[in-house]
């Protein structure tokens, strides 16, 4: 059954989103998202601290405890995770999963450890990659900010062997765009991936999803832009405003790009008519 | 004043637990204390992790001392995950280990039922319950609703009787359930599975 996964990516106390990471408009009180999808049937959390300790780490941890109280599905937490203690403090908040990026870039003994501590199911690797100079996928680390010496297909495969027990991969240049997914990408590790796959990065429509969903090793997606911009356009929607970031886009509603509107159940539905098997 | 003990093991994702059970309408405490245990009005033993180090949690606070006792009381006791195949006599899992042993079985690596699937078993999946009236967690729920799974071992049963539900694994059965007097195993997050896993929990509750 393939899943259909809610991404916030957070920053101090507030919902953000950006244009390949880049960017970060304020969207709101990240746990009425979280809980609005939840009841629309999305099939998981992710929660994203896209800044991670840079800011008050507290508050953080705050958003995974209140939704985990009322949102009965798995949240996926992960964005500054650099110790076993990280881990433990989030799992303990509410996290059922961490996504590691940075701290397994570089040191990837600490995967296994992880591993071996919290299980593998546990420990899911988050992949950032964009295409160097020399027309190569690589990976980056701290939220797209560096280039790290790791190529994208060597990281995955190495990451695998160390234990990872899902990979979540995000396509710097795709994300935040609703142009579709990177196939290119996905054609490129395709063969090599072993552990439950999620692509992320360009969901603009429900087709665009179903065109990564049919392929097998995808297990799922994860959404924001697509799902995000659609709630805060709802006219019953409300969701407080807790700071004084990048508020112009939330205050206008306008956008240059064009997503469609849409929500979760909206897409199972259609996912579900093309044949693909989905939660509803 | 009744109440849920809720065993705290140190890497848990109790929030959602506490959460899934205030939501039935019961208090809860998280504790590892043997007379809160006891005056308990049900148990529940949750787990993350490896089952090495789930076991030694348990063993460092004498917890496995405790819950036997409970068991014997009669009160019920609902085991999620790792606490499910905790319940059982030994895993493999990086190395051997002794579990609690209320039931006869293994834990051991989906990789060692050499199917296809990708392992960990990640994500959501169709249980299929053993419709029997006595088969309390599963009362009036729909098993059509894929529930929540998440985990790279499963438990090699001996006393299959005890199984209350199966998912198909790669084209074998894998036990997803146990009921053995008031002992309740689950190898699926209740917790983490909507609508349908509160009801379970409720499900459960009701038997206090």
């Amino acid at each position: 059954m393939k899943r259909i996964i809610a991404k916030l990516d957070v920053k101090g106390p507030d919902l953000v989103k950006g244009i390949n990471l880049e960017g970060l408009r304020v969207l709101g009180d990240p746990s009425t998202f979280a809980k609005k999808y939840y009841e629309n049937l999305a099939d998981e959390i992710i929660y994203h601290d896209c800044v991670a300790s840079l800011y008050d780490r507290k508050s953080f941890l705050n958003i995974i405890e209140n939704t985990s109280s009322n949102v009965f599905i798995p949240i996926s937490v992960g964005g500054g995770i650099k110790s076993l203690k990280d881990i433990e403090e989030v799992l303990n908040s509410g996290a059922d999963k961490v996504f590691i990026n940075s701290a397994g870039i570089n040191n990837p003994k600490f995967l296994t450890e992880s591993c071996k501590e919290f299980g593998s199911a546990n420990i899911c690797l988050s992949i950032e990659a964009i295409k160097d100079y020399k027309d190569e996928f690589v990976c980056l680390s701290n939220y797209g900010r560096e280039l790290s010496n790791k190529k994208l297909l060597n990281w995955l495969v190495e990451a695998q062997e160390l234990g990872v027990g899902e990979i979540v991969l995000t396509s710097i240049r795709c994300e935040g765009i609703g142009n579709g997914f990177d196939h290119e990408i996905l054609e490129l590790i395709y063969d090599k991936i072993n552990v439950p796959f999620i692509m992320h990065g360009g969901a603009g429509n429900e087709k665009q999803i179903y065109d990564v969903l049919k392929f097998d090793k995808v297990s799922g997606v994860a959404i924001s832009s697509l799902i995000h911009y659609s709630l805060v356009r709802e006219k019953n929607f409300n969701s407080e405003l807790k700071s004084e970031g990048n508020t112009q886009f939330l205050k206008s509603l306008k956008d240059t790009l064009s997503f469609k509107k849409s929500n979760i159940l909206s897409i199972k539905k259609f996912l579900k008519k093309k044949g693909i098997k989905v939660r509803l | 004043m009744s109440y849920v003990a809720v065993i705290d093991t140190g890497i848990n994702n109790l929030r959602s637990i506490i959460g899934a059970i205030n939501h039935s309408g019961y208090k809860t405490i998280v504790t590892n204390d043997e007379e809160k245990i006891m005056n308990s009005s049900a148990l529940i033993l949750p787990g993350v992790g490896s089952f090495p180090a789930g076991m030694k949690k348990l063993k460092k606070a004498n917890l496995d001392v405790i819950i036997t006792r409970y068991f014997k009381k009669k009160k019920p006791i609902l085991a999620i995950c790792l606490g499910f195949q905790m319940l059982f006599s030994s895993s493999n899992e990086f190395k051997f280990t002794k579990g609690l042993n209320f039931l006869n079985g293994e834990v051991k690596s989906l990789k060692s039922l050499n199917t296809k699937k990708i392992i960990p078993n990640l994500g959501w999946n169709y249980i299929e319950s053993k419709k029997n009236k006595k088969n309390y967690l599963f009362e009036k729920i729909n098993t059509d609703m894929p529930i929540y799974f998440i985990h790279s071992y499963y438990v090699e049963m001996q006393d299959k009787k005890y199984i209350t539900s199966y998912i198909n694994f790669g084209g074998k059965k894998v036990a997803t359930s146990i009921q053995y007097k008031n002992l309740y195993g689950v190898q699926f997050h209740p917790e983490k599975s909507g609508y349908n896993g509160l009801k379970i929990i409720k499900n459960f509750l009701d038997k206090i």
